[in-house]
């Protein structure tokens, strides 16, 4: 039996009948990813010790019949920026290296006690800044779908590590598009969830108003079990939601009848390969042969997003960031005559070069006589995106578009400059400003192979939509299954 | 537009110390970045409020009732140079300036 090929939900199901013991899957998973991940280098921390440690509580917990959930006993790995009690999260930053949280974030809290096995932590960008994993201290991650290629980013670790099959699903975090992109460029599955949904607990800040937590994984119906259990009030971050969680696998019916999906004019001028804008459109046709009603609209405003974003993003990460001052935690600077000195030189060495980047455009936008003219602007003009959004969704229960404008980009040829890797985010970025849900599936190639994601945005809260019509699609076009 | 003056001055802001070649090229990847997002210059926006927040507008209260703590050998078990519990760092304030 290759487990290695089952889903997250049916190695789970193996489990629970107890077809497959959970030391055993634990025990297969951390070997694989040994002699795999060098290829890959989707792990920053392999936790052997500890997953065996919990596969036998585990399994002990299902022999009971105290732990009888979809997911119990499955492997899993999240992305270093997540904190986990004991386990070195190091935000794949110099400055963070060795930190071990005396805490676990709230999703692990949730996934913990349904019964998910940690494997690991998964690299990414430094402090999740990035669309290609490059600027991780610990070196690029690689797409396995082309070595020579980068996974996108900046959850290009967890997108990874579940095409690889190294693991069966995954927590990714998406800010800006950090987890539909990666998922685009690997031809995995995505959800980022509606702003508040998941707890931010735990989760290393980055742009506070943006940030969520979200699975990565092979198909809708595995994102969809993930989602239920990482989802739901927390008293502990204040920004969390009580609107009601409901079950996402309830979801997972198949059929698009009577659904209104839009189709905004202005992504699809701008310019995108025409390999993708073919495949999206193409995508859209099938939606519309299994009875959903599709058209174009204008979505206006969007095409400031990027800007928008970046403006935002950055001030609020210039703030978050300044919590890292070389004492109370993360890298420290030696031999330091007082305590400015400490402070910048901490900083100076602890950061890399894109997150020095956007904290000091994070200060800039925020600083006296710019204030008015770029952050509070940007402010105005995500207000503005957002009543685009709203009028949309009084049409639509789903806009289609691209999750990307091209497919999985060459190692090394993006970080030299900074505004065409941004401006890549244009189909991403608006879910963020505007706290919408998105989801990412592949639905299709190029020619040379590589894989096309779909991005689906659904209405605030409004995930089930997301799960409906991705599962749908899905289950028609079996792109997934074709592959593996 | 970003001469030396201001990358300083940012720079002091950001708490960074980098080295010149470091500030030059900093200066004209800002220079791009501030290029690009000039483009918010064409939409009008003085009858739209600022949005920091999407879904919350109020602030959230607790009861003021004690809870355990995180373990503190745990947390200050990341600080580079402690003493006991206690974080250390260099002396904040001169000694012999006094008079």
């Amino acid at each position: 039996m290759n487990i290695f090929n089952m889903t997250a939900l049916q190695l789970g199901e193996k489990i629970n009948k107890r077809e497959i013991g959970v030391l055993e899957a634990v025990k297969e998973a951390v070997k694989y990813i040994k002699d795999t991940d060098k290829k890959y280098n989707a792990f920053i921390t392999v936790c052997e010790e500890e997953a065996l440690g919990r596969a036998e509580d585990v399994q002990k917990k299902i022999n009971e019949g105290k732990l009888n959930g979809p997911l119990a006993g499955v492997p899993m790995a999240v992305k270093d920026n997540i904190c986990t009690s004991g386990i070195k999260t190091t935000c794949a930053s110099k400055m963070l290296e060795n930190f071990i949280p005396a805490y676990n974030a709230e999703a692990i809290e949730r996934l913990y006690n349904a019964g998910a096995i940690l494997l690991g932590k998964l690299n990414m960008d430094e402090f999740a800044m990035g669309s290609t994993s490059e600027t991780s201290f610990f070196g690029a991650v690689k797409n396995p779908e082309d070595t020579g290629r980068s996974p996108g980013g900046s959850s290009g670790g967890p997108a990874a590590a579940v095409a690889s099959n190294e693991i069966w699903y995954s927590l990714g975090s998406d800010t800006g598009g950090s987890i539909r992109q990666p998922c685009s460029f690997t031809g995995t599955t995505g959800i980022k969830p509606t702003y508040g949904r998941v707890s931010r607990y735990g989760l290393i800040a980055y742009a506070s108003s943006f940030d969520q937590i979200g699975p990565i994984a092979k198909n809708v119906s595995d994102c969809a079990a993930v989602l239920n259990v990482i989802s739901g009030y927390d008293e502990k971050d204040g920004t969390s939601s009580k609107s009601e969680k409901g079950d996402f696998l309830k979801n997972l019916v198949y059929g698009v009848e009577n659904m209104k999906i839009g189709i905004p004019r202005e992504y699809f001028e701008e310019s995108m390969d025409q390999e993708v804008k073919d495949a999206v459109l193409n995508a859209a046709k099938q939606f519309e042969i299994m009875g959903a009603r599709v058209e174009e609209f204008s979505l206006e405003a969007v095409k400031y997003a990027v800007p928008a974003y970046y403006i935002i993003a950055s001030a609020e990460a210039s703030s978050n960031l300044s919590r890292y001052d070389g004492i109370k935690y993360g890298y420290r600077a030696e031999n330091c005559k007082n305590i400015s000195e400490l402070y910048e030189r901490s900083r100076t060495d602890g950061f890399g070069e894109e997150v020095k980047r956007r904290i000091m455009l994070g200060n800039f936008v925020l600083s006296s006589g710019y204030y008015d003219a770029y952050y509070n602007k940007a402010l105005r003009v995500r207000n503005i995106i957002k009543r685009s959004f709203d009028k949309a969704f009084e049409k639509y229960d789903i806009i289609l578009s691209p999750t990307a404008p091209e497919t999985a980009l060459k190692l090394g040829e993006s970080l030299s400059d900074p505004v065409k890797m941004y401006s890549g985010d244009i189909f991403t970025v608006s879910a963020n400003l505007t706290g919408l849900p998105g989801m990412t599936l592949p639905c299709g190639r190029d020619t040379a192979g590589l894989p096309i994601g779909l991005q689906l945005i659904g209405p605030a809260w409004k995930e089930s939509n997301l799960i409906r019509a991705g599962y749908t699609f899905e289950s028609w076009s079996g792109y997934r299954e074709a592959k593996r | 537009m970003i001469d030396d003056k201001t990358i300083n001055h940012i720079s002091r802001l950001s708490r960074l110390n980098m080295n010149r070649a470091e500030k030059e090229k900093l200066k004209k990847d800002m220079e791009d970045i501030i290029n690009y997002i000039g483009i918010l210059n064409e939409i009008e926006v003085t009858e739209t409020e600022p949005l920091p927040y999407i879904f919350s507008t109020s602030n959230v209260f607790r009861e003021d009732v004690k809870k355990e703590s995180q373990p503190v050998k745990a947390v200050v078990a990341n600080a580079e140079e402690r003493t006991e519990n206690y974080f250390k760092v260099p002396r904040t304030i001169e000694a012999g300036n006094g008079k």
